[in-house]
Formats: structure tokens, C-alpha cells, sequence
């Protein structure tokens, strides 16, 4: 069959009509990609969520070129990047932390890049909306074969911007935690593992009761493995298929509804 | 497939458009690199079975044989089992046994072989409880489609007797009259019904452009002087009219309005049709 096309993935919180002019230049410059848009229905700005589901999606990613803007430093001195991982992929995006936690899953950088070859953009480039006019095309070229290296100069790794995500705290025999990221569903992904209440009680079986505390209410819900496993409208908390981390969802309903969980809301989970 | 074809993947769920979706596919093409993959729907209502039956059905049999991966799925992850089916198009479809293919089956021709997927060999290496989309559907497609695997070798065979089935509400079409039940809203709010032609004219002969319908809502009541017509362009704008939607299901809506929610209709909602 057919020698594979370029793959690359494409990530935005653009909405619905700005993705597809980026896919335009794409197109033009390598006609024969495949793009796979993860989503641009990621909240405005929304920085952290955007890096959580890269991280979450780009290991299932054939190896490709990644690219991603949530960008809210646009025209301003942040810089463009370009990063290579140990698997091999190329990321593209601003330098604001978005692609890190995603190039880390994917064995680590291996170089990093400062967009700076205006070679490889459009020639005409706007303050607002680089997406179009360096970051889509530059991943365009990177996909049709261009070296990372003629992207712009080398830096450090250690100098590229880095996110701050919320640490769980184990305190008075509680897991305190925060929402990392809420799905369309309204499942509530929390930082911190099962190893956490686990901790809390010596051992972690389905069944399992916890109390919740959030937004000065508290509930009372087991531990269990998936969402089938509680009454219609009931809650649970359960390992997330996404990133073998702790989640909060209501069968048949949404636990962000419920309880009002949203991002970084506070949550406190302690054995009942 | 002919040497050169792309193998056609279909994917509709209810996972929305936040990554999910982006995730399954990621699998798909690692798999199946040359897939050709048709999306025919992730915004459906959540754990709408009989709305994802609806859009299949409306859907596949435009879309080339291939392997169609279904996934609404509340029950993922408990003893609700992953199966295909092969149906008597060639096609493939791949999903939970919870109702939604056995209409989708007969609308390409017939179910001939259903399995449960059983074959680790060929899901993700690691499977978890709650993603079973990106686990074990889109793997098992995948590995169909890129035709390194029989349907045969999917798992083991499940009689076609023991697939779950939903039961959809049927229209009863006596003369001057049809009572029948929302079936699916669609998203401009136009209103599938149970039934179709066939119960239209049974109860008012062959109709006519603009004949007068009276149409009665049961619990809570509510009542609606419309008329039947071919299309929505025929009647005013915010008009309602009855008509036979292009499967040839009765369904009622407004010109250029959203009838669903003029009228509060919803799944199963009982309404009496006669001629006004």
C-alpha cells in the first residue's frame, strides 16, 4: 500500500473556524498530511488543561508532529518553540509550559529550538495570530522533512518556561488535592494517585468508603473501578483511565455538576 | 478493498470533542496507518443508546463497507461485553453489547456473525476500566481494518439470539389516526417519530400537500394544529408541519424553528395524530 503521510496532531483553543485556516497552511505547504485534531474546544487560555490532555493523548499518538496553541502571550516577547523527544515526535508551540508535561511522557527533550527562521513562516506574520503564521507552518515543514535544527537556534532545556501544577498533601489523615481538568462528561480528574488513599487506610479495595469534602459539603462515596459499579446518580471515585491518577465522577450524571467541582477547585478526601 | 482503497473506519460516540475522541484515533492509526476514518458523531446526548442507533442507522448505509466503531457505552468496564458483529453488507461493527447495533445491523442487511472480544492479543497491551474506546474498540477495529486480523479471530461466538436489544416504541395506524412515540430530536429540533409512509397512509390515504393534521401530546397534554407537507419550506417560517424524513420515518418540526422545544418533546413522548 501507500507510503504513510506525514502525521502530525493539532491542538488549539481556538473554537470551531480558526483551526481550519491553520489546517489551510498546512495543506498548502504539505498537501499530503494527515491532521488529527485532538480538540480546540479547550477552554480560553486554558494553559494547564491543554498540557493535561496533551500529556494524556500523545502517547497514543502515532509518532508524528505535534501541534499546540493555547497561546494567551501571543505578540508578546514569549517565544516560539520547536522541542524533539526521545520517541522521535516534534512538538511546536508557544514557550509557556502547554508542551512539557507532554515532551516528558514521550521519553524527555532531546533538542529544543527557538522559532527564529522566518523562512519558514508566512511571509507576512501578525502580532494576534501566530498559530497561522509560524507555528502551523513551521510544523508543516518539520512533517515534510525539515530539520529541527533549521527552525532556529538551540537552547537549553532547562530555559524553556515550565507550568506549576497543583501537589496533593496528605495532612490529619486526608488526601487534600485540587481539579486538574474536568471531561465533557463532567468527570472530575484530582491530583494525586491511588497510592494516596491508599496510604490513608493501609489498603485500597472497590467498596471502599471515603468522605468528600468540597465547596463546604460533604458526601460520602466508595472507591470503585468503574462508573456501572454505583447506582444511577450515585458517586464514586476511581482510578482515570487518562493518567492512572484519581477521578471523580457520578454514573449516568456529572460529578462537575453535582458538586460544582471545576479547575482548581479544593477537594479534601478522607476515609468515612 | 481494492489494491490503493483506504480502509473505511466510522466512529461515533458520545465522548464529546474534548481529546478523547482525538485519543481513539491516535490508536486507530498507529494500528492502521492508511485508515480512512469517518466521523459520524461524538455530541450525541450522553449514554443516549437509542440516539447513537439512530445516527448509525441513519449514517452507515451511506458510508462504504467498512468497520464501524459505536461507542455509548455507561455500562464500560462492568459484565456489559465488548462485541462485533459482521453483517450481511461485509461491514464490521465493533462496540458494547448494550442495544446499540442490532438496528444498525438490519439496516445494512442483516446481522450474520456476532463475537465477544475476548482476544487480548489484539487490545492495548493495558486496558483500564473506563476508557475501553481507546483500550479495546479502537485497537480491535483497527487490527480489522488494516486486515491483519479475521473476524474470526476477535473472540469467541456469541449467538446472534443473546445480543442485547432496546425495545423502540412502534406506531399503531388506524384510519384517521396514528398514534406514535419521539424516537430521536434531532439538533435543529425536528422530531423523529415511531412509524413511517407506510402508517401515514393507512390512517389518511395517499396524503396530500397541506392537509390539516390536529396532533395531541399526552402527559403533559398539549396540542398542535399543523399539517402535513413534503418539506419545511412549504409551510410559513415557524410553522409546523408533518412530514416523512429522508429514511422515511414520520417526523414533525418547525420551518426554520426548533418544534422540540416549542412543544417541550422528548424521547418517548406519546402524540395522537388525526386529521383535523
Amino acid at each position: 500500500m501507500t507510503v504513510a503521510e506525514p502525521y502530525l496532531t493539532f491542538l488549539t483553543d481556538f473554537g470551531d473556524t480558526a483551526p481550519a485556516t491553520c489546517r489551510g497552511v498546512i495543506w498548502s505547504i504539505l498537501p499530503n498530511a494527515r491532521v488529527n485534531d485532538l480538540t480546540h474546544g479547550t477552554r480560553a487560555f486554558g494553559v494547564r488543561e491543554a498540557a493535561f490532555l496533551l500529556w494524556s493523548s500523545l502517547p497514543y499518538q502515532p509518532v508524528g508532529v505535534h501541534l499546540a496553541v493555547v497561546d494567551p502571550g501571543v505578540g508578546t516577547a514569549r517565544r516560539g518553540i520547536a522541542i524533539e523527544v526521545a520517541r522521535g515526535d516534534r512538538l511546536v508551540g508557544p514557550d509557556n509550559g502547554l508542551l512539557l508535561p507532554a515532551a516528558d511522557r514521550l521519553g524527555g527533550i532531546v533538542a529544543a529550538h527557538v522559532l527564529e527562521n522566518r523562512a519558514l513562516w508566512r511571509a507576512s506574520v501578525s502580532h494576534t495570530f501566530h498559530g497561522r503564521d509560524i507555528f502551523a507552518p513551521v510544523a508543516a515543514h518539520l512533517a515534510g522533512g525539515t530539520a529541527i535544527a533549521e527552525t532556529g537556534s538551540a537552547i537549553d532545556p532547562r530555559e524553556l518556561v515550565t507550568l506549576e501544577f497543583p501537589e496533593p498533601v496528605t495532612r490529619g489523615g486526608a488526601l487534600e488535592t485540587s481539579v486538574l481538568f474536568v471531561d465533557s462528561f463532567g468527570n472530575a480528574r484530582v491530583a494525586g494517585v491511588p497510592d494516596d488513599l491508599a496510604s490513608l487506610r493501609g489498603t485500597l479495595t472497590p467498596g471502599d468508603r471515603f468522605r468528600l469534602d468540597v465547596n463546604g459539603t460533604a458526601t460520602e462515596l466508595p472507591w470503585e473501578s468503574t462508573f456501572g459499579a454505583v447506582e444511577p446518580g450515585s458517586p464514586l471515585i476511581y482510578e482515570d483511565a487518562d493518567y492512572d491518577g484519581l477521578a471523580i465522577g457520578v454514573n449516568l450524571g456529572s460529578a462537575a455538576d453535582r458538586f460544582g467541582l471545576d479547575l482548581d477547585t479544593a477537594v479534601r478526601i478522607e476515609p468515612a | 478493498m481494492a489494491d490503493g482503497e483506504r480502509p473505511i473506519i466510522s466512529f461515533l460516540t458520545d465522548f464529546g470533542t474534548d481529546g478523547a475522541v482525538a485519543t481513539c484515533k491516535g490508536v486507530m492509526l498507529s494500528i492502521c496507518r492508511d485508515a480512512q476514518i469517518i466521523d459520524v458523531a461524538h455530541s450525541i446526548r450522553k449514554y443516549a443508546i437509542r440516539d447513537g442507533a439512530f445516527l448509525l442507522r441513519f449514517a452507515l448505509p451511506y458510508i462504504p463497507v467498512g468497520t464501524h466503531v459505536g461507542i455509548v457505552d455507561p455500562g464500560v468496564g462492568t459484565t456489559r461485553r465488548p462485541i462485533g458483529i459482521r453483517t450481511a453488507r461485509g461491514d464490521v461493527l465493533i462496540g458494547p453489547d448494550n442495544g446499540l447495533f442490532p438496528s444498525v445491523a438490519d439496516a445494512l442487511g442483516g446481522a450474520v456473525e456476532a463475537r465477544e472480544l475476548t482476544n487480548r492479543a489484539l487490545w492495548l497491551p493495558e486496558t483500564t476500566s473506563t476508557f475501553h474506546g481507546r483500550d479495546i474498540f479502537a485497537p480491535v477495529a483497527a487490527h480489522l481494518a488494516a486486515g491483519d486480523a479475521q473476524f474470526e479471530a476477535v473472540g469467541a461466538p456469541l449467538p446472534l439470539d443473546e445480543l442485547v436489544r432496546i425495545n423502540e416504541p412502534e406506531a399503531i395506524a388506524r384510519p384517521g389516526e396514528i398514534v406514535t412515540a419521539v424516537t430521536y430530536v434531532d439538533s435543529f429540533g425536528n422530531v423523529r417519530l415511531a412509524g413511517g409512509r407506510e402508517d401515514l397512509v393507512a390512517a389518511f390515504g395517499d396524503p396530500a400537500d397541506g392537509m390539516p393534521l390536529d396532533v395531541a401530546i399526552e402527559g403533559p397534554e398539549g396540542r398542535e394544529r399543523t399539517r402535513y407537507a413534503a418539506t419545511f419550506g412549504a409551510v410559513g417560517i415557524g410553522e409546523s408541519l408533518v412530514y416523512i424524513d429522508s429514511l422515511g420515518n414520520l417526523a414533525m418540526a418547525d420551518n426554520q424553528g426548533n418544534l422540540a422545544d416549542r412543544l417541550g418533546l422528548r424521547h418517548d413522548r406519546v402524540l395522537r395524530i388525526s386529521r383535523a
